[in-house]
């Protein structure tokens, strides 16, 4: 199994994970539209928001060396586009902070700004995913917004994302081991394509099986839930502090800070 | 391990105004998609599309090292594959599973970015390559092999190259990260051009291995059931491509990027004077947008919050005030209290995992 | 005492001409465990698919006083449940539970009333405590017997088990065949394993190409080498 990873400690037991998943949803939600609707000059200012996941993350036994991996392998793109950013966006501009200056453009600030705004939502976005297992998540989408076929969707793509994961690294393996890097070009391309056209074949009568399977136990067309979730005092009181927070950080601490 | 390179477009780029009305649009067009799909296929199939899309996630797994690029492979990335052998309609909310899971469990592409997501690696491969490999097609049941290989091809370049060029429009109406939408178009363009001829090259390639082994997949059947579109939905894709084209086309030949974001020290284009008078109307048009969308993500003529100036100037705003009070000590303040949080935070989280991790509590 | 299945000249062409079976006839009691045994290809899946109305066929199947026909199909499915060979193809919820109770859901039941049965089920295949668990964390053998879970929570009267321990290891085919033992509903399992046949049943059926070569008592089939030997069994 060598997607151990996947959904990895959204099993364990912690006060976040305890949450109802629709709260931690729309929590998310908002903390992300906050997020990026701080204006772009605005760097500092950011500082309040890195609370909000890090507490999650931390209060839900989310180990930050994973967070932090995430968080590095997804960068690419987007630190190349704030590297473009500094190039184009040349204004002048002063940053102040504590006893310092810093004199830059306007492109550096844009960049630092997108940057920290980047890590920030991808680590509000781990602390959801790591805290909620999988389909109490789907569970809160269908309650809240999601229609209920695409819900049973995603609940089937993630059910057989390990089983089709093996089976497409079994055949890779299979292709690796038989020397396939040595081969030409044309072999290695049609090696690729038949290890994806096998496994779509064999996709495709595995969904015909599975949907034998649901029919014989009575679905015909319409998906039911279990209704798993229960929202509580506790989950209240996290959005409104929540919410709350964000308030403070989005218009309050500016104000403050700017000394208006 | 999933270390395919991300190219997902990332909430920050995004303005909330963009966000929103990407996230409606796209949830529009998989609705009229699904209802498609539920037609051919009927409903009691519909959740199949799910156990396909983790055929996708495999797929892309599976890697083919490019022959002139040593340390690189490439990959793909599923959505007009899909579009050729389902069907747009069964492709697009195939593809709209799979970005959903992408985001949910490798936190690849923003929550508030599936809008775009969903447009440009879903909707925009699926109807373009699609409508593309049709065409090329022509009658497929008497359609020698070559030309399917051809239409493939095509559809996965064009495809996923017009995906791509939705993200610098996209960002470019945001306004957030003010790069030239001109050039940025040309390299999002250029490199997935690039990448669309790597996924061509595996999507023959899985055609071709499947024309041998189960011809019937390859649409002497299948694909007619699914998707039959409209020739109205064919037209308007090749106009599209066609305007886009253009669009990529004349921004080039412009030579001159939007002026928007230029102070008047911008480093010379030798074209400064053009920087001011847009020339085309197309760029002017955007950059309408672009100001006024800009204007509504809150971009305040206040002295900056942490006495730093406004980053630019524009040509749009009122003249922003230069050097207020430039006191940093508020936002020095500010961190240290951050820090100081987010210490009690660590602390209460260090004893809260004592607590749950003795032998008694469940695992 | 009617029988509880009824099955007569029973025909399956599939659409490529190959005949899967040939007119099999036979009854099943309630209560009463019944093992179909034959080498691959026989027809013992194909058999069993029919029964749940999956594949066309000619001839009549009666279950429980319903004759299976186009438009009974939906209570057909709700008298008799069916395991398949892949483990995997059966369990295709997000966790375990909602898997088991999937099929009362599907038949009608309310989510706490499905919630329900679904524990019964889990508890009487020996999995309680893996509720929560996606099935992809769950080993071959807790993997046929949450399969079995699926049906069990339906509260069908026919069970029809296609392998139910094929690839497993002798511990976890020692717990299926304990866990199926204790069980009181009518069973027809399908199987090339004449151990677990003999262990769990006291009736043998044996097919071969799509008809029934022998019908009698497990004694009487299972030391029939010359019977066995000439179907591809010993």
């Amino acid at each position: 199994m060598h997607h151990h990873f996947i959904d990895r400690f959204a099993q364990l037991d912690s006060p976040v994970h305890s949450l109802d998943a629709r709260a931690k949803l729309v929590a998310a939600v908002a903390y992300m539209a906050v997020l990026i609707s701080f204006p772009r000059h605005q760097v500092a200012a950011l500082a309040p928001m890195a609370v909000l996941p890090l507490a999650a993350l931390w209060l839900g036994r989310v180990p930050m060396w994973f967070a932090l991996r995430r968080l590095a392998i997804l960068s690419p793109l987007i630190l190349t586009l704030c590297a473009f950013s500094p190039l184009y966006d040349q204004s002048p501009c002063v940053a102040a902070f504590g006893p310092w200056r810093f004199s830059m453009t306007g492109g550096w600030l844009a960049a630092g700004n997108v940057a920290v705004k980047f890590a920030f939502g991808i680590l509000a976005l781990t602390a959801l995913t790591c805290t909620t297992p999988f389909s109490l998540l789907l569970e809160a989408m269908r309650r809240l917004f999601l229609p209920r076929m695409l819900v049973m969707q995603l609940s089937l793509l993630y059910r057989y994302l390990f089983v089709l994961i093996d089976e497409g690294m079994r055949l890779r393996r299979g292709r690796d081991f038989r020397g396939a890097a040595m081969a030409p070009v044309s072999r290695r391309l049609a090696a690729a394509g038949g290890i994806v056209g096998a496994l779509f074949v064999r996709t495709l009568e595995r969904s015909h099986r599975v949907h034998l399977a649901m029919r014989a136990r009575g679905f015909s067309g319409e998906p039911h839930s279990l209704r798993l979730l229960g929202f509580s005092r506790a989950d209240a009181v996290f959005l409104i502090a929540a919410a709350g927070y964000l308030l403070f950080c989005r218009w309050a601490y500016p104000a403050l800070v700017a000394g208006n | 391990m999933y270390a395919i390179l991300s190219m997902h477009m990332a909430n920050e780029l995004l303005s909330l105004p963009v966000a929103a009305v990407t996230l409606l649009g796209a949830a529009a067009a998989v609705a009229v998609a699904a209802r498609r799909s539920a037609k051919s296929l009927g409903t009691d199939r519909m959740p199949l599309m799910g156990v396909m899309g983790a055929f996708v996630f495999a797929a892309q797994m599976v890697n083919f090292s490019l022959p002139l690029m040593p340390g690189t492979s490439g990959h793909l990335g599923g959505g007009v594959l899909l579009a050729i052998l389902l069907g747009p309609a069964a492709a697009i909310v195939t593809m709209t599973a799979i970005l959903i899971v992408q985001c949910l469990l490798f936190q690849d592409g923003g929550l508030l970015a599936l809008g775009c997501n969903i447009i440009n690696m879903g909707i925009v491969p699926c109807l373009l390559g699609w409508a593309v490999y049709r065409i090329v097609l022509g009658n497929i049941k008497s359609a020698p092999p070559w030309r399917q290989y051809i239409g493939a091809w095509a559809a996965c370049v064009i495809g996923v190259a017009a995906g791509a060029a939705m993200v610098p429009i996209q960002a470019g109406v945001s306004g957030v990260l003010r790069i030239p939408l001109g050039q940025f178009l040309a390299v999002m363009v250029g490199v997935h051009l690039l990448i669309g001829l790597v996924e061509g090259a595996v999507t023959f390639a899985v055609l071709a291995y499947l024309r041998r082994v189960s011809p019937l997949l390859v649409g002497l059947g299948a694909t007619q059931a699914v998707g039959r579109l409209g020739r109205g939905a064919v037209l308007a894709s090749v106009a599209f491509t066609a305007l886009l084209l253009a669009g990529v086309v004349s921004w080039f030949a412009s030579a001159s990027p939007d002026g928007l974001e230029w102070s008047y020290r911008a480093r010379s284009y030798g074209l400064s004077g053009r920087a001011v008078a847009p020339p085309s109307g197309a760029v002017a048009a955007v950059e309408g947008w672009q100001a006024r969308w800009s204007l509504m993500t809150g971009y305040t003529r206040r002295p900056a919050a942490l006495g730093q100036t406004p980053a630019d100037a524009g040509g749009q705003d009122a003249p922003a005030e230069t050097w207020p009070n430039v006191d940093g000590w508020g936002s020095l303040a500010g961190l240290l209290g951050t820090l100081a949080t987010l210490g009690a935070v660590y602390l209460l989280a260090v004893l809260v995992r004592r607590r749950f991790s003795r032998p008694g509590a469940a695992a | 005492m009617d029988p509880l299945l009824s099955v007569s000249d029973l025909r399956v062409r599939y659409p490529d001409g190959t005949e899967a079976l040939r007119g099999v006839s036979f009854q099943l009691h309630p209560a009463q465990r019944v093992a179909m045994v034959g080498p691959n290809g026989a027809g013992k899946t194909t058999l069993l698919l029919a029964i749940m109305r999956a594949v066309g066929f000619s001839g009549r199947v009666v279950i429980d006083g319903l004759e299976a026909g186009r438009r009974n199909e939906e209570r057909c499915r709700n008298r008799c449940g069916m395991t398949f060979q892949d483990a995997d193809d059966q369990l295709f919820m997000p966790t375990l539970l909602e898997d088991v109770a999937f099929g009362p859901l599907n038949q009608g039941l309310s989510a706490g009333d499905a919630c329900l049965r679904a524990d019964g089920a889990i508890a009487a295949v020996g999995l309680s405590g893996l509720e929560g668990r996606p099935a992809h964390h769950l080993s071959g053998g807790q993997k046929r017997l949450a399969a079995l879970a699926t049906i069990l929570s339906m509260n069908v009267k026919l069970l029809l088990l296609d392998e139910p321990a094929a690839g497993l290891d002798h511990r976890s085919r020692k717990r299926v065949t304990e866990i199926l033992a204790r069980r009181d509903e009518a069973t027809l399992l399908a199987t090339h394993d004449l151990e677990l046949a003999g262990r769990l049943c006291r009736r043998v059926i044996v097919l071969d190409e799509g008809r029934i070569v022998g019908d009698g008592t497990a004694e009487q089939i299972l030391n029939d080498f010359p019977l066995l030997s000439a179907h591809g069994l010993a």
